[in-house]
This record gives C-alpha cells, sequence and structure tokens, in this order.
C-alpha cells in the first residue's frame, strides 16, 4: 500500500482559519474531512437569557465581514415573532444597507482574495503590483460600500443603527441624495469589474450542485423572500428545519448542515443567480448576456463572475433605493404593546448565501433559545464534496500542486470560516 | 466616554496627524489597540479611529492623514504585554493578532499593499503589544491590561514630539 501527506498549517485568504484533511489510499479517494471550530455556537448560548434586542448588535460580532447579515437575520426573526412587518422606507434602508455589505464583501474577495488564483500571483500585495489598476478599481469600489455602511449602519465595522423594527435613525433625503454621484461611478466601476472577471482564465471542472437560495417575487433576493432549490423544492423560511438539518461529524467541532435524505447543498453567489438569473436587473442580466456567462454557473471557480454581476446589480439597486427615498415617518416600528413573546425564524442572503436565524423570545421579552446556521456551515459538506472530485481528477499532481488546487476549490467559495471556525489546515494523506 | 471614532466613511479629520487602533472586543488580547486609543482619544487633541484592521479600510484611513500611528495587538512569541515600535517603512516583524478578522489579511498586507500602490503616509508608526489569550468572549489578560498604560504614554510621548502645540494637552489649535 502507498501512502503519501501532506501537510499545509494555514489556508491563505479565506476569513478565518479551518482544518482540511484528505487521505487518498491506493490511488483511490478516501475521507475529505473538513473541520472548523464553530463561534455561531459560543453566540447562541450567549445570547440566552438577554433581551431580544440585543441579538442584532451581539450576532453582528460574529463576522466583521457581514454584520449586516447577522442584524437583519436577527431582526427579521424577531419581528415574525411578534408578528410585525417592516415595509416601505425602512425595507428600502435596510435593502441598501444589505447593498453596502455585498459590495464590500464581494469586492474584497474578487481583487483581494480570489483573483490572485488566476493572475498567476500568490497574494494581494503582488496583485498591486503587476496589475495595479485592477486593484486600485477594486479599492475605489469597496470605498463605496464601505461609506454606505458608515452611513447607514452608523460605522463601517460592527454596525450599531439597525434594530428590531428598524433603526436607531434614518438618513434624510439630502444625506442619501449625496451618494448619488458616488454610485452612478461605483456602476462604471461594476461593469469593468464582470469583464474583468471574465477575462480571467478557468480550470475545467464543473459540479452537480443541488442550488439553495431565497427567491423573491419580483426582486433579487436580499432580505427576504421563500426557500427554492434546483430540484424543485419551494418552501417558507420557518420550515427550513423541517427539511434541512444539522449533524455532528467526528472530525468537525462545526455542525455540517445536510437536506435530510438527500445530502449537501450549496448557498450563495452561485446558487442565488441560478435560481434567481431572470431576477437580475436587465443592465446586469445584459452584461452577463454579453461577457458569455450562463445562467446556471455549476463551474465553481467561475463563481468571480457571478460575484462581479452581483455587485453591479448591488450597485443599481443601491442608486435605485435612493433615488426613490423618501424618509420615514419614524426611524422603527414599535414591538406590539401586548407581546408576550413567542418564536420567530428567518432567513436573509448574507454575501455568502442564507443565513439561518431562530429565537424563542420569553415573556419578559428574554431569549430562552436561539439557533443560528451560518453560510459556510451549509457549505461545508458541499466543500468536502468538490474536494473530492477535485482530487480525484488531479491524482497525478505531486504533493505541493495538489494541496495549491484544494486551497484554490475551498476559496472558489469564499468560505466565511471565522463565522464557523478560527485555524484551517490541510493534510493530505496519501496510503 | 471615548473620544475615538469607529472607522467611519466620514471626511477626512481637518489634521495633519491620525491614530488608528486596530481589533476586536470580546476576543481577549486582540481588544489591546482599540483599549489603548480609547484611552489615546480622551486624552484628546488627535484625532484617533478604531478599526478592525480591515486593509482596505486600513488603506483609506492611511490616505487621512500625512501622520499616522497605528496600534495593534501582536504575535512574537515574547511575554504578553511587551511593547514594539516598528516604524512603517517595511512590514513588521511579527504577526498581527487579528488575522481571524481579514481573509487572513493583516495590517502587514494591509502597509504592503499600501506601499505598492503608493498609497502610504509620509510617516507611519506601528505600535504593538504582545497579547496574551485571544478567546472569544474574553475581555483583556492581566498582563496586556497592566502593559496599557505604559504603551499608551509611549505614543502619547511620541506624538507630542511630533506636533508643537497641537500636541496631546497642548493648548494650541491643530496644525
Amino acid at each position: 500500500m502507498t501512502e503519501r501527506t501532506i501537510a499545509v498549517d494555514y489556508v491563505a485568504r479565506v476569513e478565518g482559519e479551518g482544518a482540511l484533511k484528505v487521505r487518498i489510499e491506493d490511488g483511490r479517494v478516501g475521507a475529505v474531512e473538513l473541520s472548523l471550530f464553530e463561534p455561531p455556537r459560543f453566540f447562541e448560548a450567549f445570547l440566552r437569557g438577554r433581551s431580544y434586542t440585543e441579538a442584532p448588535d451581539v450576532t453582528a460580532r460574529i463576522c466583521g465581514i457581514c454584520p449586516v447579515a447577522y442584524q437583519m437575520s436577527s431582526c427579521h426573526a424577531m419581528e415574525r415573532a411578534m408578528g410585525l412587518h417592516v415595509d416601505g422606507p425602512l425595507r428600502d434602508l435596510r435593502r441598501l444597507l444589505y447593498c453596502g455589505e455585498w459590495i464590500e464583501s464581494h469586492v474584497l474577495h474578487i481583487y483581494l482574495l480570489h483573483a490572485p488564483d488566476f493572475l498567476g500571483v500568490p497574494d494581494a500585495v503582488r496583485l498591486a503590483r503587476t496589475h495595479p489598476e485592477a486593484v486600485r478599481r477594486g479599492l475605489a469600489l469597496k470605498q463605496v460600500g464601505n461609506r454606505l455602511m458608515a452611513l447607514l449602519g452608523g460605522r463601517e465595522i460592527h454596525p450599531i443603527n439597525p434594530r428590531v423594527g428598524g433603526f436607531y435613525r434614518c438618513p434624510s433625503a439630502r444625506e442619501l441624495a449625496a451618494f448619488r454621484p458616488e454610485l452612478v461611478r461605483a456602476v462604471e466601476l461594476a461593469e469593468e469589474t464582470v469583464r474583468f472577471a471574465a477575462s480571467l482564465g478557468f480550470p475545467p471542472g464543473e459540479e452537480d450542485y443541488e442550488f439553495v437560495s431565497l427567491r423573491h417575487p419580483t426582486e433579487y433576493p436580499m432580505n427576504e423572500g421563500e426557500i427554492v432549490s434546483s430540484s424543485g423544492l419551494r418552501l417558507p423560511v420557518d420550515e427550513y428545519e423541517s427539511v434541512f438539518e444539522e449533524v455532528q461529524v467526528p472530525h468537525s467541532n462545526a455542525l455540517h448542515s445536510v437536506r435530510r435524505g438527500a445530502g449537501s447543498y450549496l448557498v450563495g453567489p452561485l446558487a442565488r443567480y441560478a435560481l434567481n438569473h431572470d431576477r437580475l436587473t436587465p443592465r446586469a442580466r445584459r452584461l452577463a448576456d454579453e461577457v458569455g456567462l450562463e445562467p446556471v454557473v455549476r463551474n465553481p471557480a467561475r463563481a468571480i463572475i457571478v460575484r462581479a454581476v452581483e455587485v453591479l446589480l448591488a450597485c443599481e439597486e443601491a442608486l435605485r433605493l435612493i433615488d426613490g427615498y423618501r424618509p420615514p415617518e419614524a426611524p422603527f416600528v414599535p414591538p406590539p404593546a401586548d407581546w408576550k413573546g413567542g418564536v420567530g425564524a428567518a432567513i436573509t442572503e448574507a454575501p455568502r448565501g442564507m443565513l439561518y436565524h431562530r429565537y424563542r423570545i420569553g415573556p419578559g421579552g428574554l431569549i430562552e433559545e436561539a439557533k443560528i446556521v451560518a453560510p459556510t456551515s451549509q457549505n461545508q459538506k458541499r466543500i468536502e464534496d468538490d474536494l473530492r472530485h477535485l482530487v480525484e481528477r488531479s491524482l497525478s499532481l505531486d504533493d505541493a500542486r495538489l494541496t495549491e488546487a484544494c486551497e484554490r476549490a475551498i476559496r472558489h467559495h469564499d468560505p466565511c470560516i471565522s463565522c464557523a471556525t478560527h485555524f484551517l489546515r490541510l493534510d493530505v494523506e496519501r496510503r | 466616554m471615548s473620544n475615538a471614532a469607529e472607522t467611519s466613511g466620514a471626511p477626512a479629520p481637518a489634521g495633519d496627524r491620525l491614530v488608528i487602533g486596530i481589533g476586536r472586543d470580546g476576543r481577549g488580547d486582540d481588544a489591546a489597540g482599540l483599549e489603548a486609543v480609547r484611552r489615546l482619544g480622551e486624552l484628546g487633541a488627535v484625532p484617533c479611529v478604531l478599526s478592525d484592521g480591515e486593509p482596505t479600510r486600513l488603506l483609506e484611513l492611511f490616505g487621512r492623514a500625512p501622520r499616522v500611528w497605528v496600534v495593534d495587538a501582536v504575535r512574537s512569541g515574547a511575554a504578553p504585554g511587551t511593547l514594539y515600535r516598528f516604524e512603517g517603512t517595511e512590514p513588521p516583524p511579527y504577526r498581527a493578532v487579528g488575522t481571524t478578522s481579514t481573509h487572513g489579511l493583516s495590517l502587514g498586507e494591509a502597509i504592503a499593499l499600501g506601499r505598492a500602490l503608493d498609497r502610504l503616509p509620509g510617516a507611519l508608526i506601528v505600535h504593538g503589544i504582545e497579547a496574551g489569550p485571544v478567546a472569544l468572549g474574553d475581555g483583556l489578560s492581566l498582563a496586556v491590561a497592566r502593559a496599557i498604560p505604559r504603551l499608551v504614554a509611549r505614543v502619547r510621548a511620541e506624538i507630542d514630539a511630533s506636533g508643537g502645540a497641537a500636541a496631546i494637552g497642548g493648548a494650541g489649535p491643530r496644525a
């Protein structure tokens, strides 16, 4: 029996760190194990006994890259528990804030984390030397997202302005209108980003994903919608746990999400795009067509183009929302006076995919139970499947090149592992 | 009440100097840079901002003043609370603690990126403090908490020496 082991202690350009072990025995791929720590578990426990009003601010601390997603999912879940419906300008402001986060998060991944893989450089610093114009474009575009986050969130990191029912403070029409020139420019930069991403060379390798995302009757999904999948699933968000479950795996501290009786699935840009291609803005759809992006993308490397299309959509949506903005009469909708607690669940589309929150609130407004399922937790098993297929196709590669290929395969999915882990080590063991 | 603002998209502060504290609250000693800069902010006179260390935001902050001080928790293997000073013309010789928050991109990468894109301030000084545990949910360790007054005094003295009437505690208007 032949055996080889490759060990890498750290996978760069992935949020947080984790560990991956791949075992190859006599030319056959054995175990592929992605193991992660899981801060959401800590936060679920930490939230118990705290006021429902604290959940948005506390859960925003789970991730430095997508705090808005945590705030939005927690606010919507609480509002569902209250039977509260937030609409009109407050709903628009939430979508605008989410646009800021999508722009920030996607642009960071496109230019600083993912693009180096396709341009023959090891990292963003080297990319800044070989392709300074591209990196400058990325920084300029990301700054627009940063500024939207700062205006609506109260600050760029860990926004403090959103609350259950709306916001603590809403911007004036003039404050938002001042953003218009920047967003007009951002739309242009986003178009250049789509063309830039589409010009990269991609390795072959299509996967047979079960895509899962939200779908909204009229818009590309961010805050609301029902759950749909590429295999025809369609259900309301509060039935999420009846179809998807988290299972313990011995090799990981993190729970793996699977579809009951069916196995892995994929959330995130590839899934959203495939299931909502008809909800893209006309401009985004036209440009996707123009650069040859098919309506369903199954090669995970090409997710960089899909993210760029979503950035364009987010910039256009932000512009539309700003142009139509009329300040609300009150910055938030208060909870019903006779509210005595209850259970509420919600899903919103974080940049990396569906983020599920469910809370049980007691009569005094204290959280009795919290459940949080991060996108990366849902994608973990699917990333393992991708890696298995990659290793099966790449057995002839030497250890160093195989390891590099595995790292790239992980980065295609932009796993926000700090939502689900702390250390990423890669071990490839050949026997 | 701290005068150190969280990173914001507001226009550049009117001044020629800026102090940036990097870190994450609630992650043990990773918050050391934030805590030190909050205290510097309370002393007034020099604009202070707090950041999670995300490189693109840091690059934006670097552009706000020609002289920038950065305070961050670092890890080199020395005793927790050990202080470092480093001119930002080269990446720090130690690893910033907060790399878990930024896709593996840290202060070192931000400085290198700034250099490649010609976006570093004229003067960039990094003050590091060796971190102990950085466990989720924890506050500062005793060793680091004890070292923070020394760190604050050190940075303050340097800023004072750099700014004449605009020094911390100085009565005159900012330069």
